[in-house]
């Protein structure tokens, strides 16, 4: 109830959300309510975390923790943000999180970085794209494929908003509050991993 | 004008429709002259294609369930946490109130007990009492040990828990005791009959028929008995000859020889028994002199009280 009110004495538009009801449930203890907000958004979280780190059981580990994390901060949430900009910013995290284990474990290891190595691309997890033909789907496929390395090899700042900006299509506003960024930062870090990725995409396709 | 730099840096937005009409418009003047920077929006403009058309990943069966699995198992967690740190708003009270009860039954605890324990208090209490008796005991030493040891019957006759036989039993004792000879331990006696003026007040007090209260003051008093046929013996004298009678007049000559007072002579079945006082400083001597006359078996004390007249039994038997 207490939340209801803050959400009738904020005036901002972000108290139209979709999520608060369930979110307002868990606060209260119903668990199961939970069930409903990962209904909703496991498939955007598996998705921007699968972008950032490029391996699909290391994206469905991070998903399940960040939910996991989510549920046990549930009761801190404010109504004062988006529900799903908040569960969002902490699925990056922990990708982030990952990605520098993963890098000081490689530094470690003294394993040499080649792309695609040991990693899960899961195709049978991927959408297929109806009505296109197999030789198009292989096309598409391959093609997705480079796209893909070529994401991995953008620094992570690039890498997470070149993914919510093209990829999920966040507007400058939900990226900005996702990341806690200013719009300028945004916007820089958006054209350098535009060109960044143009640059290393005619390296590996040639002409676009 | 704008430099390919300045343009370059702004066709991500310009891609986004993110800047201002007069940007946009001075941008599409460039491009028009520019043929390197209608190339590089070209590019721009078929990479976020691609990334736009990458295919979205599904996740995996029962997806849902496990992470609602994971969720619930830290619930659980939750809980259990709870239910051991509780917010302070409930707990502080709880150990307010649990405070106050301890001390509360700590404090109704230690009067009860203290009550029951002055109950069993009376060996401390008698303290004062024999030490009162003791006293009067050492001021009448000299009086005769019957009416010294006269408590002594009323231990017995006062003792709560006796039962009937033993009781008898024990009061016989004492009166047996409490012959002429009973002069001869009295001073060792005190202690020991000191005990019963306490008992003996409980009973005045309460006017309650005579009983044994506890089987130990039984014993005690036994012990009271004991020690005093003990004494008794302790100067005693026994000379074993075959002709009793002569050895009867050597032992009167001796006694008046050593000046013994309070002389009497029993004679009872061939045995005669001398009954006198002897000066402390001439016990030793006269004992040596008997033995001169025969087979002597003496149970003198060597602790004999500080009278100067000691009291002796001399028993002449047959041998």
């Amino acid at each position: 109830m207490l939340l209801m009110s803050n959400i009738k004495e904020n005036k901002s538009p972000l108290i139209t959300d979709d999520d608060l009801k369930y979110v307002v449930l868990c606060q209260k203890g119903y668990v199961e309510a939970f069930s409903g907000l990962v209904e909703r958004h496991q498939k955007k979280m598996l998705n921007i975390a699968y972008r950032i780190l490029g391996d699909y059981d290391d994206a469905c580990d991070v998903t399940q923790e960040a939910f996991v994390a989510a549920y046990k901060s549930i009761k801190k949430f404010k109504a004062g943000a988006k529900f799903s900009t908040w569960l969002y910013r902490i699925v990056i995290n922990h990708a982030k999180n990952r990605l520098k284990q993963q890098k000081s474990l490689r530094s470690h290891e003294n394993i040499t970085d080649e792309a695609g190595k040991g990693k899960t691309d899961c195709a049978a997890c991927l959408s297929s794209t109806a009505g296109e033909q197999p030789d198009a789907q292989m096309m598409q496929k391959e093609r997705e494929a480079k796209v893909q390395m070529c994401i991995e090899k953008l620094e992570d700042e690039y890498r997470e908003v070149l993914a919510l900006r093209d990829i999920q299509g966040f507007s400058y506003e939900e990226i900005c509050a996702i990341l806690k960024i200013p719009e300028g930062t945004v916007k820089s870090r958006l054209s350098r991993a535009r060109g960044a990725l143009k640059d290393c995409l005619v390296k590996v396709i040639g002409d676009l | 004008m704008k430099t390919c730099k300045d343009i370059n840096d702004k066709l991500s937005s310009y891609l986004d429709n993110e800047i201002s009409p007069q940007e946009k418009h001075a941008m599409e003047e460039h491009i028009k002259t520019c043929s390197q920077c209608a190339q590089t929006l070209a590019d721009l403009q078929k990479v976020k294609a691609m990334t736009s058309k990458l295919s979205e990943v599904e996740p995996p069966p029962w997806f849902k369930q496990k992470i609602m699995a994971r969720v619930r198992e830290e619930a659980q967690k939750k809980s259990f946490a709870e239910k051991w740190f509780y917010p302070l708003r409930i707990k502080v009270p709880v150990q307010i109130f649990a405070t106050i009860f301890i001390v509360v039954a700590a404090v109704y605890i230690y009067r009860v007990g203290n009550e029951q324990f002055k109950e069993v208090m009376p060996p401390v209490a008698t303290v004062p009492m024999v030490e009162e008796q003791k006293e009067s005991l050492a001021a009448n030493q000299d009086m005769p040990a019957a009416v010294a040891v006269r408590p002594a019957k009323k231990i017995t006759k006062t003792d709560k828990s006796c039962e009937g036989s033993s009781c008898e039993i024990s009061e016989l004792k004492v009166y047996d005791s409490t012959g002429d000879r009973l002069s001869v331990g009295k001073g060792k006696l005190e202690p020991k009959v000191a005990a019963s003026p306490v008992l003996e007040n409980d009973v005045d007090a309460e006017g309650v028929a005579p009983r044994i209260k506890s089987r130990s003051m039984q014993t005690s008093m036994e012990k009271a008995v004991i020690s005093v046929q003990s004494k008794q013996e302790n100067n005693l004298i026994i000379i074993k000859a075959s002709e009793v009678q002569s050895i009867a007049a050597q032992v009167e000559k001796i006694l008046a020889e050593y000046n013994a007072s309070k002389v009497s002579k029993h004679s009872t079945d061939g045995k005669v028994v001398f009954r006198a006082e002897i000066s402390k400083e001439k016990l030793k001597d006269f004992i040596e002199k008997l033995k001169t006359i025969g087979l002597i078996e003496d149970k003198v004390s060597a602790d004999i009280s500080a009278a100067e007249q000691v009291p002796v039994v001399i028993e002449i038997q047959k041998n």
